[in-house]
């Protein structure tokens, strides 16, 4: 984390420890969808008797994992860019370039982030639930919402901080 | 303005969006969105919303944390280090063999894990002091680190295979066994290219390690069992049937968790570090999936796709001739964009016309997988020369990129070889599946 004045040092830290939750929560559904896949296998093979909707279960945990995981590699810049700019020009451009992109990147993740609040808030009535449990996939969705929420606004904290650092190095710069 | 217009801005918008560091993944969300919002302004927040949902939820999916986590269990629990030991056992002693015992433990690694980046950084890890201690060449032992890791996208599970799975509703599993075989040949060839190096400049491996004794070596295999077992296992038991492969890695992955516990690796900060690094690569290809369907969608709704395959047709082109002249374009585009870039970027369009020629999707996904790992050798974004690089600090960039070379051009011979003899990645799906 960079050294930056106090109200962005805190909002910046408030998204890491937000961060961590993700992962932790990823984490935890990454677990779930091992023991689920294993157990599935176990009682298909070996009790001979397969588990009915347990693919209902592994998918949620997917999404859990999805969003964790999605959430969690913003912050550590793990989302893939192609840095071929840099044998174009030097900080005096890409200042210039990285603020566009970050705020196309803002736009579309709130687009992302409001179109599945909008969608999952529809629920049961919509028909959105898995096929053979019926769980309901609402709470999934605002899971992904949330996180592309969260991606909008690290980018939105790095937009500024970059705003801030105009004439210097950007400590949010796409490294290779 | 007409759709193919849009489809043509679309892809100059994609292009700038890539060209100013936009990620790959949010690039190709903010262009389908938009695009899809220029010819069907009401359908754009449902399809962005749908997509990213369904492909979050995607069952077949499941495979690549699974797999992801298996590659970084085997890490931690010291199973990938004892593959390098066997393979340094058996190999090192030959001219150029620590070199090879390096392709050799990131083929092994490879069958643990789809990554090829997990491959360069597991294996360099340990082979990189090994070769800088018996005075190998840097360019030699880096471009050996960073070709080998290219093989964790080629031997299965690979989560390049799994993109362009879902990407072209191909069997996950085909795929999977169709890599098999090629895998193998090009580890092959890159022990043949570190071969005719040392050949024609014995400086550049002017050492070897100890021939060890036979026992030694025997031992050495026993300790890499565990990881010989679970490949074997995974991979085994999808060619056999047994299992599918979203099975295969929840089994690998809890064996491989298994071991891990048996040999007291399982602490808190390995338990962190591999939980935190699944979760990151696991984000890094799902938010640029997220990106493709919604990409692919755009393109669905231009018609382009129509267009182009009615004008290959007209002009008559032969299969060979258009997987030809698609293959001499990723390696031109490998040059500058990422390789799961360019998948998730020209799958959409070059998908309908090699249907419409009756090309095997799946023979083609394994001279795509191949032309992927050589962008990730190529100069100046290979991203696996720039792995290899934060490991081997004072090694110049261009020594790597110049060792790179023998590489390049066996990963070339193996695009030629299967391509005249297509049987190379269709004889296991096809004996399995039929």
């Amino acid at each position: 984390m960079s050294a930056l004045p106090a109200p962005l040092g805190t909002i910046e830290r408030g998204l890491h420890w937000i961060a961590g939750l993700f992962a932790l929560l990823g984490g935890l559904a990454l677990g779930v969808l091992g023991a689920v896949t294993g157990v599935s296998v176990f009682w298909r093979y070996v009790l001979n008797d397969p588990i009915f909707g347990i693919e209902d279960v592994s998918t949620m945990a997917l999404t859990v994992v999805v969003a964790g995981a999605v959430a969690y590699g913003a912050v550590h810049q793990s989302h893939v860019s192609v840095n071929v700019i840099k044998y174009a020009g030097g900080r005096e451009l890409t200042r210039v370039t990285d603020l566009a992109a970050r705020l196309g990147g803002i736009a579309i993740c709130s687009f992302a982030a409001y179109g599945l609040l909008t969608k999952g808030s529809c629920g049961l009535p919509c028909g959105a639930m898995t096929s053979n449990l019926g769980i309901i996939h609402t709470p999934f969705y605002y899971g992904l919402a949330a996180a592309m929420g969260f991606y909008a606004a690290l980018l939105a904290l790095h937009l500024v901080i970059g705003l801030l650092h105009w004439s210097g190095a950007d400590p949010n710069e796409t490294l290779d | 303005m007409d759709t193919t217009t849009i489809a043509i801005l679309g892809f100059a918008a994609l292009f700038l969006l890539l060209f100013i560091r936009m990620p790959v993944g949010t690039a190709m969300m903010l262009v389908g969105a938009g695009g899809i919002y220029a010819i069907r302004p009401q359908a754009s927040l449902p399809v962005v919303a749908g997509e990213i949902f369904s492909e979050a939820s995607n069952y077949p999916l499941t495979i690549l944390p699974l797999f992801i986590l298996m590659g970084n269990l085997a890490g931690v629990s010291g199973m990938s280090r004892d593959l390098y030991t066997a393979a340094h056992s058996w190999l090192g002693h030959m001219r150029g063999g620590l070199a090879s015992a390096t392709i050799v433990g990131c083929a092994g690694f490879s069958a643990l894990s789809g990554s090829s980046l997990a491959a360069a950084v597991t294996m360099g890890r340990v082979s990189l002091p090994e070769m800088q201690r018996y005075r190998y060449d840097n360019g030699l032992a880096t471009g050996a680190i960073a070709a080998g890791g290219t093989l964790g996208i080629l031997i299965p599970p690979s989560a390049g295979f799994v993109v362009y799975a879902i990407l072209t509703e191909e069997s996950v599993g085909r795929l999977f066994m169709a890599g098999v075989l090629p895998g193998l040949m090009l580890t092959g060839l890159f022990i043949l290219a570190i071969w005719l190096v040392v050949l024609r400049d014995p400086s550049k491996a002017p050492q070897s390690a100890e021939a060890e004794p036979m026992e030694a070596r025997i031992a050495a295999l026993g300790r890499a069992s565990w990881i010989v077992g679970i490949i074997l296992l995974t991979i085994g038991g999808i060619y056999t049937g047994a299992f599918s492969a979203v099975e295969a890695a929840g089994i690998g992955a809890l064996l491989a968790l298994g071991v891990t516990i048996l040999r007291g690796q399982l602490t808190w900060p390995n338990l962190r570090d591999v939980v935190t690094n699944t979760l990151k690569s696991t984000g890094t290809v799902f938010l640029i999936l997220f990106g493709a369907f919604v990409f692919k969608t755009f393109v669905g709704f231009t018609g382009v796709t129509y267009a182009l395959t009615q004008w290959v047709g007209a002009q008559g082109f032969t299969a060979m001739q258009v997987v030809v002249a698609i293959l001499l374009a990723f390696i031109v585009l490998g040059t500058f964009l990422e390789g799961f870039a360019i998948l998730v970027l020209t799958i959409p369009l070059v998908q309908p016309i090699l249907q419409s020629l009756g090309v095997d999707l799946i023979w083609f996904g394994v001279l795509m997988v191949i032309v992927l790992e050589m962008a990730l050798i190529s100069p100046p974004v290979g991203i696996n020369v720039f792995v290899v690089k934060g490991i081997a600090r004072e090694v110049p960039l261009g020594t790597i990129f110049r060792g790179i070379w023998p590489f390049w051009f066996a990963m070339l011979a193996a695009v030629i070889l299967v391509l005249l003899i297509p049987d190379l990645a269709l004889l296991l799906p096809d004996t399995m599946f039929g």
